[in-house]
């Protein structure tokens, strides 16, 4: 199942922004019943994640922005979410939120889906960390976790691999749930093309003898970059090519005229600012973050940044497949949105853990893709050729990082308890289950259960 | 090769910063109010020209029968630097304090850690805390008694007496302060042989005192205070503003929590759950009762020599196992293993906590441990490793022993072959029972503010 990430973008009819804060601050949208979850996240089977937030731009005023992480096609989903406000009659609190928008203050519902698909932006560059997993499957991956974990708890202390893979394999049969567990995809069908040409890679042992541990590690990069090449067919990959042209011969020009940039920012964010981020932060034990930054827009570098996401949307496409994004396990969805003409960058993200971990793993192990993606923001600490400096100066970029963020208003979540890692887990359990019944192994599977 | 960190200025930097005072195992912690700013800052004085604030300078075999340390809240430093008080130069975690609603969910500090629930440390009424530690419990006594004689401007807000234990063993019964940061420069950092050993625990001094380059080699953030304060041309120049004074160097900021052990409840709990081979104590905290290590690391050579990376499935020490989490050594997520260990190197703390007993039979632990960046070290523990429900792939269970039960949590896992057991309404045996954020200044930061 195809996966798209997207966000709409409104402008919001001057001076209305306070009421639609508040009626989003309001908004209850976790909830089983209508009441509870007026735009019925809960009941749209494709979305993973969305969110609702405000951000004001100095030149073009105030916006509400509309992000989703959803199985399938924008049609449908926008097709689904009308029908289900008219379903459960929902469309009051709807069109209040949407009615505050320039555009659409008059919009009635069934003009909805046609406003809503003129607003979406797609990404610059996007990341999932379960990439090709419906909503559906991650949801059903769970249940099966569930069960083998309660029949394990079942069983007497002491008991051999045998005899917990036959009591897990009986519970199994009795449930009609689980009938086929081979009847669900493998993960993803590109991504397990990908994972068996890289493993394949991995297994031949043709790496030159006499080459120290960095040459090595060199050659393994650049042949697990070739078969992202591979996978991406001939014309994706002159795309990628010419991107990474551009990005070098623009980066080299931006750095040798050692490029002007506005001041960086030494002060701490304001107590006041930070309180109104933390509000909405570790009520779950994953959490949503916003970042809109201001970004030079000078030529140079402006056609630098957009070689860089085309750089790091092909990464994230072909090599960051695993559920790990660079050294970093705890994405959900990630992306980057250019917006206002591209003097602002949007980034948002789902995932796992509290906001101070996150920002530690960006500065600590991802540097580097930090600094393609922001490395022309206004204010962040100076990076060197888009990839040095900037993110590896800690507390300078957190603090940074912390004053472009907005306060996420409403925050939709399907499945909180699952980490990314649990997901991955549990994908991994139901295809070594699946294989187990044909291969009748005593279930070397049952260390993955918790 | 100059040795990073060998250019500690001992004689500027509190004792306690550098060693735990082990040779003095009374402590006594006065929690003070200034009543008289005028008095408290004479009383300050005479006890720094006395030299009854050691310095860490002044080696253990010369403290003598007893010493001290001090440190003081947002809320203190405010009250003595006046006009010269520069709040947007301390962290926001420090100056908004411990209890912060927003703070208090990151902590875990909810349900029955919940500050309402608290002795001390929910009003902003304390400016600081003394601590004394002597060879004897009544010396201890009087020296917070004189310290609270009228002429010296305190007023008592809580006070609380804790020791290290006679056989180095915290009330559950298992061997404490065996992994600590070695702070590099001093004469324990000398002391490591091995190279392991080195990655392992010598950490940059300026990980926990401000003023030295940190794990990533620049400096941490000193927080800094008007040249118009009295005393402040003491200081030198703010590395980052020359136009102020550093008011941070060769100071580290102090967290103490104080955390009430149910042993009865601990115990019973061990042993309805413990069955021949299979020690749930140990599992859960991590470590032998006498603090053996519990991977099978068989090139381990000491108790602390190990990383764990050859029990990367927990099934020797339990992923989710208290000191596992406290410091998951060598198997955070990163490139490589290396790269890992100094990720989480980033995140140490040095500890100073003793146990104490009240006269209502309370025993607990006196948690106290110093760090350059609160965030970044003590709350980014709590928070992102200790509180974690998805700790390295777990899920829905939170630090058997000090982690706080959040929705369903009251769970641990013991990874085991063939298959995991797995432990069920564990309860919560470790209270809360209060806690403050104190900046420990420098020995000159001292003299500035006795001014």
């Amino acid at each position: 199942m195809s996966q798209v990430i997207f966000t709409c973008i409104f402008p919001v009819v001057p001076g209305q922004q306070q009421t639609l804060r508040e009626r989003l601050l309001n908004l209850e949208y976790n909830g089983d019943s209508p009441k509870s979850d007026p735009l019925n996240f809960r009941h749209l089977g494709c979305l993973h994640y969305a969110s609702l937030f405000l951000y004001d731009d100095p030149i073009d005023g105030w916006y509400l922005v509309f992000e989703s992480n959803i199985d399938g096609t924008i049609d449908h989903y926008f097709r689904e979410f009308v029908a289900l406000a008219e379903t459960n009659n929902t469309q009051p609190a709807v069109l209040e939120l949407f009615n505050c928008c320039v555009g659409f203050e008059q919009g009635t519902i069934a003009e909805l889906s046609q406003f809503l698909k003129a607003t979406v932006q797609m990404p610059a560059a996007s990341y999932s960390g379960c990439v090709g997993r419906s909503r559906q499957q991650i949801e059903f991956e769970a249940q099966l976790h569930e069960l083998v974990s309660a029949t394990l708890d079942q069983l007497p202390p002491g008991s051999d691999a045998g005899s917990a893979a036959l009591a897990v394999h009986t519970a199994l049969q009795a449930d009609s749930r689980f009938a086929d567990l081979k009847q669900l995809p493998p993960s993803c069908p590109d991504a397990q093309e990908l994972l068996n040409a890289q493993f394949q890679l991995h297994r031949r042992a043709a790496i030159p003898k006499g080459l120290k541990a960095h040459g090595r590690a060199l050659v393994t990069k650049l042949r697990l970059v070739t078969t992202w090449f591979k996978q991406a067919g001939f014309a994706e990959s002159v795309k990628v090519l010419a991107a990474g042209i551009t990005f070098l011969v623009l980066g080299l020009w931006n750095w040798l005229r050692k490029e002007s940039c506005a001041a960086e920012d030494a002060w701490r964010p304001e107590p006041e600012h930070l309180r109104s981020l933390r509000a909405f932060e570790d009520i779950l034990p994953c959490n949503h973050m916003v970042s809109v930054v201001h970004a030079h827009q000078d030529f140079s570098r402006r056609w630098a940044k957009w070689a860089a996401f085309k750089l790091l949307s092909f990464a994230a496409r072909y090599g960051y497949i695993h559920g790990v994004l660079g050294s970093i396990p705890t994405i959900h969805f990630a992306h980057w949105v250019p917006l206002n003409q591209h003097r602002r960058l949007l980034f948002v993200s789902n995932f796992d853990g509290s906001w101070e971990s996150y920002l530690d793993d960006f500065t600590l192990k991802a540097q580097r893709g930090l600094n393609l993606a922001w490395a022309h923001g206004k204010g962040m600490p100076r990076s060197q050729f888009m990839l040095g400096g900037g993110a590896a100066h800690g507390p300078e970029f957190i603090d940074w990082a912390r004053r472009s963020m907005v306060p996420t208003l409403a925050w939709f979540n399907a499945y909180p308890h699952l980490s990314i890692c649990n997901i991955n887990r549990n994908t991994a359990l139901r295809q070594a289950i699946a294989g187990d019944y044909q291969q009748n192994n005593a279930g070397e599977w049952l260390e993955l259960v918790q | 090769m100059k040795k990073p960190g060998s250019d500690l200025q001992f004689k500027d930097i509190q004792g306690l910063a550098i060693r735990g005072f082990g040779r003095l195992p009374y402590a006594g912690y006065l929690c003070f109010g200034i009543a008289e700013k005028p008095l408290f800052r004479r009383w300050l004085k005479g006890l720094l020209e006395r030299g009854e604030i050691a310095s860490g300078k002044v080696h253990n075999t010369e403290l003598g029968d007893s010493n001290r340390g001090i440190a003081f809240t947002a809320a203190g430093l405010q009250t003595l630097m006046e006009s010269a008080w520069l709040e947007t130069s301390f962290p926001v975690e420090f100056t908004e304090g411990m209890v912060q609603p927003q703070r208090s969910r990151l902590l875990g500090d909810i349900d029955w850690n919940a500050p309402k629930a608290w002795r001390w440390g929910v009003q902003d009424d304390i400016h600081g805390v003394l601590m004394c530690f002597a060879q004897q419990r009544a010396e201890v006594e009087q020296m917070l008694d004189d310290a609270l004689q009228a002429s010296n401007g305190l007023r008592e807000v809580t006070r609380i007496y804790a020791q290290l234990p006679e056989d180095g063993k915290e009330p559950f019964g298992f061997a404490d302060g065996i992994s600590q940061p070695v702070i590099e420069g001093t004469y324990r950092d000398q002391a490591l042989v091995s190279k392991r050993e080195r990655q392992l625990h010598a950490i940059a001094a300026g990980e926990f005192i401000l003023g030295y380059p940190d794990g990533s080699g620049q400096l941490p953030r000193s927080p800094a205070c008007s040249p118009a304060m009295p005393g402040s041309d003491r200081l030198a120049p703010h590395c980052l503003r020359p136009e102020l004074r550093d008011f941070g160097r060769n100071g580290s900021f102090l967290v103490i929590r104080q955390l009430a052990q149910d042993v009865e409840a601990f115990k019973a709990y061990v042993e309805a759950h413990s069955r021949e081979g299979l020690d749930v104590g140990e599992k859960m905290l991590g470590r032998t009762r006498e603090g053996d290590s519990l991977t099978r690391d068989t090139s381990a050579q000491g108790v602390n020599d190990f990383d764990y990376l050859e029990d990367r499935k927990g099934q020797g020490c339990p992923i989710g196992a208290h000191v596992r989490r406290s410091n998951p050594r060598s198997t955070v997520h990163d490139r490589s293993d290396e790269a890992a260990l100094k990720v989480s190197n980033r995140h140490r703390i040095l500890r100073r906590g003793r146990v104490y007993e009240n006269a209502d039979g309370e025993v607990g632990l006196l948690f106290l441990c110093l760090n350059a960046s609160i965030s970044r070290q003590f709350e980014f523990i709590q928070a992102s490793w200790s509180n974690d429900p998805f700790f390295q792939g777990l899920a829905g269970e939170v630090d058997p022993i000090s982690g706080t039960a959040r929705g369903n949590a009251g769970v641990f896992t013991i990874p085991a072959s063939p298959y995991r057991h797995k432990l069920q309404s564990v309860p919560q045996w470790v209270t809360l029972k209060g806690g403050a954020y104190f900046f420990l200044p420098g020995m000159q930061a001292l003299c500035a503010l006795a001014e």
